[in-house]
């Protein structure tokens, strides 16, 4: 009954925002929430099922160029794009699955970054289509004869796609299948030996990761309304692993702390000129030394300190990768 | 017919061979050591009956299907269910949860299901099926402790418990009792007998220390060098030369 009462408070706190906050913080927050979802992606992947991606910004711009295309070249209607831009770029996280069957997890982790890559490529290319180098205009979202043309009203389409996303991932979490993705993290064998199919739980994990990503993609061109393929580089697959890192791998608390937390940091900093990136290395240095388990494990330190044993753990596979 | 046939299995990593030719039964409803020195080569017949590895050469068949044909997620489809020698637990896993990967199998709600939160009937059914286990095994009070933090012993205790959960016939245990102390090992040998009894379960066992064998198994196979050197009773196995001779220099204790 409190948590009731919580959750309702911070509900209500949320759909009141944008009575107290200036349309650009607004737009920043609708930022936060395309990288939320992305990085709740990238966790359920790679935090909870231990499939390293350094690729994901890969799945963000099929999920944007999917999202924008489908309204503009084959006018679906907007409601059903983000949820096909999201199937789209799931079923190319099947891609993903071939070198995640085969190879180690080093091996993986440069497989997904060579995905990235060759998204990277291809969109400049496929001018027909993309428009090329300069990207092209997204048009407007609208949804029974509403139009979603200021970022108000995109703020509400954000926050309920992000609140249904963190539903949909706590469902997966707490239900065989996230068992299924941490068994296969933790000990592959066992999980074998319990009838878990390697293919086919990595095959899923893949495909929601991708799906995830994909949507994130989708609200990513309506709120920001403009694409170009330069947006989708190695720095921001990096950027969305970060948050996942920063904010606690196989913890969904930890995937909103952190994906807020990086969406707003440039902002906070923007008054240190030149010392900003400074700043910014810094605070991460810091949070990586101080805590490891990410900011949510930091935070229940504090908060619930009879339940340390429960803390999400760092991934082995980047602890091997950074041990070598 | 014997409820699981191994015939002329032939294993070999590299220059090594590690089983050669190796034939035994086990028979529905009995609990059978396989024992030997370290390394001859016990861990690699399970990992075989797991699927982990293709052998070289022989068979192996439970309840007259070939298991050589199947892939590692479907040996417990068949009803064989294992414990690891060196812990199979996920250690950043609840007790609970870990116990609940067990059933795994058995869940009937679909994915899709799953992912919109249906199903929850299945999940607390089963959970409350999890919490009995513990409550017997006197774990309960573990329930939502990480299964990784928790005394080695334990574990073991929480990986059996978690096999049983999984509703197989056929039991593979590795070393359940290794690194247990005398009073552990008792009770681990007590516990193999009665779930065998209550839940009418087959028990294949790997032992390298040699109390526990002479104390719950019924049948023996004596493995050295990935080959079988003595099979029978207990107490015929103990009185064996060629078993005595795998055993020089290691202490052969008399249950
Ligand atoms: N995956 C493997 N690769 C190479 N050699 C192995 C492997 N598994 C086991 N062996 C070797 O096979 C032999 C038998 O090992 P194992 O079955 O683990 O023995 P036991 O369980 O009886 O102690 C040992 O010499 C071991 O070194
Ligand atoms: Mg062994």
């Amino acid at each position: 009954m409190r948590r009731f009462i919580l959750w309702s408070g911070a509900l209500c706190l949320l759909a009141l925002a944008p009575l107290f906050l200036r349309s650009y913080t607004l737009y920043i927050l609708n930022m936060a929430g395309v990288y939320l979802v992305a990085t709740l992606g990238l966790n359920l992947l790679t935090g909870y099922t231990g499939q390293l991606s350094i690729g994901h910004a890969g799945f963000l711009a099929i999920g944007a160029y999917a999202g924008a295309l489908l309204p503009a070249k084959l006018a679906v209607p907007f409601w059903l794009s983000i949820p096909l831009a999201g199937i789209i770029s799931g079923l190319a996280g099947f891609i993903l699955l071939i070198p995640a069957l085969r190879l180690t997890a080093i091996y993986l982790a440069i497989a997904t970054l060579g995905f990235g890559a060759a998204v990277a490529e291809i969109l400049p290319r496929w001018t027909a289509v993309t428009g090329g180098y300069q990207g092209m205009k997204v048009p407007k979202a609208a949804f029974l004869g509403l139009t979603l043309d200021s970022d108000v009203k995109l703020y509400y389409l954000a926050l309920i796609i992000v609140i249904l996303m963190i539903l949909l991932a706590r469902n997966i979490v707490g239900s065989k299948l996230g068992r299924a993705f941490v068994a296969i993290r933790d000990q592959e064998r066992a999980a074998q030996a319990l009838g878990i199919s390697l293919t086919k739980y990595k095959a899923s994990a893949f495909f929601i990761s991708a799906f995830y990503t994909g949507i994130a993609g989708a609200l990513y061109s309506f709120v920001v309304g403009y694409i170009s393929p330069g947006e989708f580089d190695l720095a921001k697959s990096l950027l969305i692993f970060m948050m996942m890192a920063l904010g606690g791998m196989g913890s969904i608390p930890g995937s909103v702390v952190g994906a807020v937390f990086l969406t707003f940091l440039p902002h906070w900093l923007s008054g240190f000129r030149g010392l900003q990136q400074f700043i910014y290395g810094a605070a991460l240095v810091l949070v990586v030394i101080f805590a490891p388990y990410g900011i949510w494990g930091f935070v229940r330190r504090w908060t619930m300190p009879d339940k340390l044993q429960r803390l999400p753990r760092p991934l082995r596979a980047v602890v091997e990768f950074v041990r070598g | 017919m014997a409820m699981l046939e191994v015939e002329e299995l032939t294993m070999r990593f590299g220059g090594l061979k590690a089983l050669d030719g190796l034939s035994f039964a086990v028979e529905e409803g009995r609990i059978v050591g396989l024992i030997g020195p370290n390394g001859a080569g016990k861990t690699t017949v399970f990992n075989l009956i797991s699927r982990f590895y293709q052998p070289v050469g022989g068979r192996i068949s439970f309840q007259g299907k070939d298991l050589l044909r199947l892939k590692p997620h479907q040996v417990l489809q068949l009803g064989i269910a294992r414990t690891f020698q060196n812990l199979g637990l996920f250690p950043y896993m609840t007790v609970l949860d870990n116990l609940l990967v067990g059933r795994h199998i058995h869940f009937r709600t679909s994915s899709w299901a799953l992912a919109l939160g249906l199903g929850q009937r299945e999940e607390r059914a089963f959970r409350a099926e999890a919490e009995q286990l513990l409550e017997r095994l006197g774990l309960a009070p573990l329930k939502g402790a990480v299964v990784g933090f928790l005394p080695y012993g334990t574990q073991k205790f929480i990986e059996l418990a978690r096999a049983l959960m999984a509703r197989a016939k056929l039991l593979l245990l590795d070393e359940p009792v290794a690194g247990m102390n005398a009073a552990e090992t008792q009770m681990m040998g007590q516990f193999i007998k009665r779930v065998r009894d209550e839940y009418g379960l087959t028990v294949l066992l790997v032992e390298h220390d040699m109390s526990l064998v002479m104390g719950i198994c019924e049948r023996v196979v004596v493995l050295d060098f990935g080959r079988k050197i003595a099979e029978g009773t207990p107490e015929e196995v103990q009185h064996n030369p060629a078993v005595i001779e795998a055993y020089l220099g290691e202490e052969v204790e008399v249950a």
